[in-house]
């Protein structure tokens, strides 16, 4: 958005209409506050080094933390000795994992991980005891002097093997097929779409093990006070609630005993959406010896224990009509789960979900297993099973395209969906300019023109996508609210909101300041968040799935109603007016029809409050509770109510990449983007998420990949052999927000987080065939590969010659 | 990290004694780039006792020249090597190289001794000790070579006995395009030895008590053409998957000497001696170039995962040679 537009928005009139003659009162979209491109509030500390993270804190007494971690991927445990690490100075005590049974994991059906193993590890690096000693070389050493005696299980590292011999070695006990879960859904007549269809296509795709990348390593700090059995945990974590829920499930606990509290936090994008070990071993270590325990991971211990972005093994087949129709995909998808479930059942049915957008389609079949196997466990990572659907089915739609010999834009603008779209299993999609988006970014990066037309090593490609923004339901059975906030109004803190969200570095603090500031008309700069607390603020979900924007968003709206109703009732008297006819705008109070009558906003607070004392304000957000259907039919679909949101977010992406055919190196040239996020409550924020997002998928498209030897052993847990691209491999980005708003969502608002993650490895990929004539079905499309692949089209061209 | 005693010397000698004093217990550190992480990672079998300090010696950072020979002083750091004119104008190779080195802020600290003497990159010898100890492989003395079985996708494709892992140095393939000698310091005085002797199999010439002292080049006394190129997966803060230093001198359109040094495909720096001669007393033309770029890689073997370096190391070849041609 130019500058030029946010001066209009911003600068009303003293009489509160803007410089187009519309008094604000008649526009909900007239924003002040919403829409302003303001720094983010934690931004200046961050930029100096005064940001205070978990891992700087100390309290006093503090001591630290360290896990003895397995040496074999799949192994009995027979025996763990750690009477020598008892002995060594300075060590206070050493737990293993029969001291906190009970097992933990974020989709309660599931839950199957222990803190500690217990009788038996399932991947390398898996924590078998943890010790607490006076400093951490101490515990270190000590680490060393606990001996574990194993009895080596056969390692199962690849899904198909996995399910192959499940007959012979479980990885599992309770899951007979080494298989976490597995589901198929089918909506419509697939054999007979397909049989109807003009153009079938059928391919397989395989995607990669990456990880998050996230700066700062998983870090927690405990102090249990013995007298009052009360629970204080620091944690750099991504959603506090479900944390605070396990916390007290495995140290038997009642919430109301636990307080998690979040500082700073370095990033998360889904790795610190399930508890860590760091934050139960701090927990259990604190509670046994009565002091505060630090437990701040290595980077290699970040690898170990991953939670990064399922591998999936995608068949997928695609059928259109003579016309370019979709009439229906055929899907069938094998997830590498690794050792543990975690978020792995929601993952296997987002990848089902993600199917039925950002285009129509009649006939759907989805079939997907999770597979168990001795690696680390995979669990959410930005863009969370939609990542790998949406890349092999906007490669295959390019593929078709060029079947059909028209432009996969005119394929895609085909298909595409519009505002109030019910998909055939029942998502119903509010709002899109997703065509807005396609339009917006092949006009500015003039793909039609350059699409098919460059020289050999330079090519363009084009792809869309989508996200959710938010949930429509908790990952246990509850019907509360998704989330509540608290806004007090007084005189000695002004605007305060309290809730319990994760700002992560998201930035969900900053735009939340601007949605109160906006509902109550006063600045942002006017408005102090207290968030990331389970005892300060009020309860919220956590940070993921998109979620915060719209969330807090509403929440906020409905907390203001009550303190706004005051205000202008109090203001009605004190101007003589009637309170039905006051604006709340730029801290002022005024008559929507005598403009002349108004009042400082500040003044109203100070003659209510010296009456009645604070203001205060609550609101909450539950999202509609749609059911997974087939809409046809009208029957319940098993793992269908996953996918569902209040809104979803689009984008679009062009990219150009330049591939050098001496030795094989991809270079992603430019990108433009378009995306359809609703309002922009903080363009700059948006830009920021946007280009973090095609940054983050860059990496996982060329560079990125876990590698594990033949004994599951992690090969690059550093940032050094796992490589991550820098800001030298950032390409020219043009990112648009494209004029969009969904009069459903608070203030017009939806994600931007996650949608625009989805469309950057079918686009790099697209733009790798336009510019070699190579299509790639594996992922990280590497140097290597390349070179293999222009040698082996080298020998196919001369033999056909 | 552990703990150990840190020592500063303030002469070449005082570290050569002090190391003797703590026979082999004791880590020679100069800007600490590459040894504190070795440290950090505690993969080696043994810890240092001792880390000697060598940044307190004075007058160890110089470049100059003096009548026969171009000199640098171990301490000498890559930044400086980066921005000297004199190795801009004379020595192009060492400043272009010194500038693929890592990033800034490493070539800040880092120093051309320390770079000529860093450890090994591969993965297996690297692998962090906390979880299961150091890994053993046959460059720690014992066991086999991990990589060979392995994931050796960075690993030699020629050159390789026991172990297999490249030589990490950017810098020793530039100096040995240079005919560079690296002067060692020992207890019974002084040696020389070319940059390309300089490593072993399974390590580098020094002895337990020998320190780098100096490298020194000999002049060239026609001017020379020279170039170096790196093949990484990303721009910065990579180590080289290949590189290539290129010395040539041509006359009247004809090579009549060239230096020909291939980088990260093996051990230790390899000179292409057979693409060296094929150059000799030809033109260097688009032919001739291929040619040679062929030559450099003959009799190269790639392990399981790793063929892709070659047609990598073909083309930097040709890049560097034609490079110095226009
Ligand atoms: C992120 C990263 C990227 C890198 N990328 C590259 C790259 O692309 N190319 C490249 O060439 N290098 C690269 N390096 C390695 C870097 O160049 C070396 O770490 C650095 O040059 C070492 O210099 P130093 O002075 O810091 O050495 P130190 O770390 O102080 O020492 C390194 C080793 O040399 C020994 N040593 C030092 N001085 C002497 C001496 N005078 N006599 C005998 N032994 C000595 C030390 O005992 C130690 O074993 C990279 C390093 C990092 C961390
Ligand atoms: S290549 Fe060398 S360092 Fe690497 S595993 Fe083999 S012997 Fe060890």
């Amino acid at each position: 958005m130019a500058d030029k537009d946010l001066k209009t928005k911003w600068n009303l009139t003293p009489g509160g209409w803007n410089l187009e003659g519309v008094p604000a009162y008649q526009d909900e979209k007239r924003f002040t506050q919403v829409g302003r491109s303001v720094p983010r509030v934690d931004g200046p500390v961050k930029v100096k080094g005064e940001a205070v993270y978990t891992g700087d804190m100390i309290l006093p007494g503090m001591v630290y933390g360290k896990i003895k971690r397995s040496t074999y991927a799949h192994a009995i445990i027979k025996k763990i000795d750690y009477s020598k690490a008892l002995e060594l100075p300075g060590v206070l005590a050493v737990i293993t994992g029969e001291e906190a049974p009970n097992k933990w994991g974020i989709v309660p059906q599931a839950a199957n991980e222990t803190v500690l193993a217990i009788g038996k590890v399932r991947f390398y690096g898996e924590g078998v005891a943890a010790v607490a000693a006076v400093d951490e070389e101490t515990a270190e050493a000590a680490l060393e002097l606990i001996e574990v005696e194993y009895e080596p299980l056969p390692v199962l590292l690849d899904p198909f093997e996995s399910m192959a011999r499940a007959g012979e070695v479980l990885i599992h006990e309770d899951s007979p097929k080494n298989i976490l879960h597995e589901g198929e859904q089918v909506y419509g007549d697939i054999d007979k779409a397909f049989a109807e269809c003009e153009y079938v296509l059928e391919r397989e795709f395989h995607t990669n093990y990456p990880q998050h990348g996230f700066l700062e390593p998983q870090t927690a700090l405990a102090s249990y006070d013995p007298q009052s059995g009360q629970m204080h945990l620091w944690a750099s974590t991504q959603i506090p609630h479900y944390l605070h829920r396990q916390l007290s499930i495995v140290l038997e606990i009642p919430m109301n005993k636990i307080r998690v509290t979040l500082p700073a936090i370095g990033g998360g994008f889904g790795g610190k959406g399930e508890a860590s070990i760091a934050e139960f071993v701090a927990s259990l270590l604190s509670r046994k010896i009565g002091r505060p325990v630090s437990v701040t991971f290595e980077r290699n211990e970040v690898f170990f224990t991953n939670k990064g972005r399922h591998p999936c093994h995608m068949k997928v087949k695609m059928g259109l009509d003579k016309e370019g129709y979709i009439k229906a995909i055929d899907f069938d998808n094998t997830l590498d789960k690794g050792a543990y479930s975690g978020w792995g059942m929601v993952v296997l049915f987002y990848t089902a979900s993600m199917l039925h957008l950002p285009y129509e389609v009649p006939n759907v079949r989805f079939r997907g297993r999770s597979v168990y196997t001795n690696k680390p466990s995979t669990g959410a990572m930005r863009g969370l099973g939609g990542v790998q659907p949406r890349w092999a089915l906007e490669c295959i739609m390019d593929e078709l395209a060029e079947v059909m010999g028209i432009s996969p834009y005119e394929l895609k603008m085909k298909n595409a969906i519009e505002s109030s779209h019910t998909c055939i299993n029942n998502m119903f999609v509010p709002h899109s300019e997703y065509k807005k988006c396609l339009e917006t970014a092949v006009e500015k990066s003039g793909f039609l023109e350059k699409h098919g037309k460059l020289p050999f090593g330079k090519g363009i490609g084009i792809a869309g996508g989508y996200y959710i923004s938010g949930t429509a339901y908790t990952l246990y059975q509850n019907y509360k609210p998704h989330t509540s906030v608290m806004i007090r109004v007084d005189t000695e803190a002004g605007v305060t909101l309290m809730c319990a969200a994760a700002d992560i570095g998201q930035g969900c603090n900053t735009v939340m300041a601007q949605m109160v500031a906006e509902e109550l008309g006063v600045h942002y700069e006017d408005v102090h968040v207290q968030s990331g607390d389970t005892e300060i603020g009020a309860f919220d979900l956590g940070s993921f799935a998109s979620r915060l924007t719209y969330a807090s968003g509403a929440a906020i709206k409905m907390a203001c109603v009550e303190i706004n109703q005051k205000i202008k009732e109090t203001a009605a008297g004190m101007l003589g007016v009637r309170a039905d006819q006051l604006v709340l705008k730029n801290r002022e109070v005024y008559s929507m029809y005598e403009t002349k009558k108004r009042i400082p906003w500040e003044k109203v607070v100070e003659a209510y409050t010296s009456i009645n004392g604070s203001l205060v304000g609550l609101g909450n957000f539950s999202p509609p509770r749609r059911k997974g259907i087939d809409i046809v039919t009208g029957n319940r679909v098993q793992g269908a109510n996953i996918g569902h949101s209040p809104t979803f977010g689009f984008s679009a992406q062009v990219h150009e990449v330049e591939v050098d055919v001496e030795t094989g190196r991809i270079y992603v040239k430019k990108v433009t983007e378009a995306g359809d996020c609703g309002t922009p409550v903080n363009p700059m924020s948006v830009d920021g998420q946007v280009e973090g997002s095609i940054m983050f998928n860059l990496g996982a498209c060329l560079y990125e990949d876990q590698k594990l030897d033949a004994n599951g052993k992690h090969l690059n847990p550093n940032f050094h052999d796992y490589k991550t691209p820098t800001t030298m491999e950032m390409p020219e980005m043009d990112t648009n927000i494209v004029e969009s708003y969904d009069h459903t969502a608070p203030f017009g608002v939806k994600e931007t987080g996650e949608g625009a993650v989805q469309p950057t490895f079918p686009a790099i990929t697209n733009a790798i065939y336009d510019a070699i004539g190579v299509r790639f079905y594996n992922l990280p499309i590497t140097p290597e590969m390349v070179l293999k692949a222009l040698k082996e089209k080298k020998a196919v061209e001369a033999s056909s010659k | 990290m552990r703990t150990f005693d840190h020592i500063d010397v303030y002469s070449i000698a005082e570290a050569c004694t002090t190391l003797r004093e703590y026979q082999g217990r004791a880590r020679l550190n100069a800007g600490g780039s590459d040894l504190l992480t070795v440290l950090k990672g505690d993969f080696l079998a043994d810890y240092p006792e001792a880390v000697i300090n060598l940044k307190t010696i004075s007058g160890m950072d110089y470049i100059r020249e003096d009548g026969e020979y171009l000199r640098i002083g171990t301490l000498t750091r890559l930044t400086d090597l980066v921005s000297s004119p004199l190795l801009k104008e004379k020595y192009p190779v060492l400043s272009e190289a010194a500038y693929t080195v890592a990033t800034p802020q490493i070539r800040n600290v880092a120093t051309l001794g320390g770079n000529l003497c860093q450890d090994t990159r591969c993965w297996y010898y690297r692998y962090p000790r906390s979880i299961g100890g150091p890994v053993q492989c046959l460059r720690k003395g014992s066991g086999p070579c991990l990589a060979i079985k392995g994931d050796n996708r960075y690993h030699a494709i020629m050159g390789g006995k026991k172990c297999f892992a490249v030589c990490p140095s950017d810098m020793a393939v530039a100096l040995a395009a240079l005919d560079g000698k690296v002067i060692i310091v020992g207890p019974e005085g002084e040696r020389r030895v070319e940059v390309t002797d300089f490593y072993h199999p399974t390590g580098n010439e020094l002895a337990k008590d020998e320190v780098v002292r100096e490298i020194e080049i000999p002049i060239k006394r026609t001017p020379t053409q020279q170039s170096f190129r790196k093949f990484t997966l990303r721009k910065p803060i990579d180590f080289a998957i290949v590189s290539s230093a290129t010395v040539i001198t041509v006359a009247q359109g004809i090579c009549t000497d060239a230096r020909i040094v291939l980088g990260a495909v093996a051990p230790a720096p390899v000179r292409a001696k057979a693409a060296e001669e094929l150059l000799i007393g030809k033109p260097i033309t688009e032919e001739t170039d291929t040619a040679a770029a062929e030559k450099a890689l003959v009799g190269a073997k790639p392990l399981s995962k790793n063929e892709y370096k070659i047609q990598i190391a073909k083309t930097l070849v040709k890049q560097a040679i034609l490079g110095v041609t226009d």
